[in-house]
């Protein structure tokens, strides 16, 4: 297992951060293409970067405007499980203090009971939405068993972590278990969500045009 | 009458000698700089590790030249800052290094050694 561990934390970890980073690339590459002129010039004509990186920041950031929106519960819990989903793992101390050792750099740190109430949010939020799925027709509808498999898979890192954290079970399995599943969550997430995402900031963009015509 | 005195201090020599010279078979990392820990405090069996390494492996000392003069005796927060100002190894960097990387080399090596993950040292009470 120590040889394992070893190469999840070395190789493998740097083998998901290039297809991570490399996914980014070719997925902001697809969408520059299709807001290229010669192909679209109205998605040309609305969408600039400034626009788009205001509008992820904003989502992030502006809880009031989700919490005014016509589902403002539902708003609350999609926020805190996006912001969760990335501010826990940039900012747990564990991952910041492994940075600092290998690469002497490292982002600020929340306290690490903060990121242990974080993950349990995030868990309950990854919950309420797969209830939701589930129960709600018109998300059932429009689910795939690939939405189903991105609740697990995005759910299993934070809870094999929060075992790790509390060391409830077999700690080293456990924590591979949970480096492997971080790694392979990287791995597809330039090929799922921000797909998805990039979607939505244009199609917002655009019914916003829409609407001031 | 001489036979009873020197078997006083026999018996003296025996009571606290041993002990005065003894090294603690287990030392809590709990340092009060650190301020309040966020993990578990390490347990260090420094007997168990004063028996397989090298004194001076831990309680070293270099000088300019990065020859070990040694400085047993010593503990880390004597030379390792909390927050060091002149970019030198921190306390907590000073236990991180001096540990995980022994340990990692123990253990690529196929021998037993310590803890590489975080709760394999930062032990919870159960």
């Amino acid at each position: 297992m120590d040889k394992l561990y070893e190469f999840l934390v070395g190789p493998a970890l740097w083998a998901a951060f290039t297809l991570f980073v490399l996914g980014l690339v070719v997925r902001l590459a697809y969408f520059c293409g299709a807001l290229s002129k010669e192909r679209s010039g109205f998605l040309h004509s609305c969408a600039d970067l400034k626009w788009v990186f205001g509008s992820i920041i904003g989502k992030l950031v502006a809880i009031k405007n989700v919490m005014s929106g016509s589902q403002p519960l539902w708003g609350i819990i999609l926020f805190l499980f996006h912001a969760c989903l990335l501010g826990v793992p940039l900012f747990l101390l564990a991952h910041n203090m492994l940075w600092e050792e290998a690469y002497s750099m490292s982002l600020p740190s929340l306290p690490d009971s903060v990121c242990d109430l974080l993950t349990v949010v995030f868990i309950a939020a990854n919950a309420v939405l797969l209830a939701a799925r589930i129960v709600r027709t018109e998300l059932r509808r429009i689910s795939t068993t690939w939405d189903y498999s991105l609740h697990f898979l995005t759910g299993v890192p934070f809870v094999a972590g929060f075992l790790a954290y509390h060391q409830i079970g077999p700690y080293r399995l456990i924590l591979i278990l949970h480096i492997i599943f971080a790694e392979i969550l990287l791995i597809i997430i330039p090929f799922s969500k921000p797909g998805h995402a990039i979607h939505t900031i244009v199609t917002g963009k655009l019914k916003q045009l829409q609407s001031s015509y | 009458m001489k036979c009873t005195k020197l078997l006083a201090v026999l018996m003296f020599f025996i009571a606290f000698v041993p002990p005065a010279f003894s090294q603690e078979p287990e030392i809590i990392l709990n340092h009060e700089e650190f301020g309040k820990h966020q993990r578990p405090a390490v347990i260090f069996p420094h007997e168990a590790h004063s028996t397989k390494i090298d004194c001076l492996r831990c309680h070293h000392d270099f000088d300019a030249y990065s020859n070990n003069r040694g400085g047993e005796g010593q503990q880390c927060v004597n030379c390792h800052d909390v927050h060091p100002d002149d970019g030198s190894l921190s306390l907590q960097e000073a236990f991180h290094l001096q540990c995980k990387e022994c340990h990692e080399t123990f253990r690529f090596q196929g021998k037993s050694a310590g803890g590489t993950m975080c709760g394999e040292c930062h032990i919870r009470k159960k």
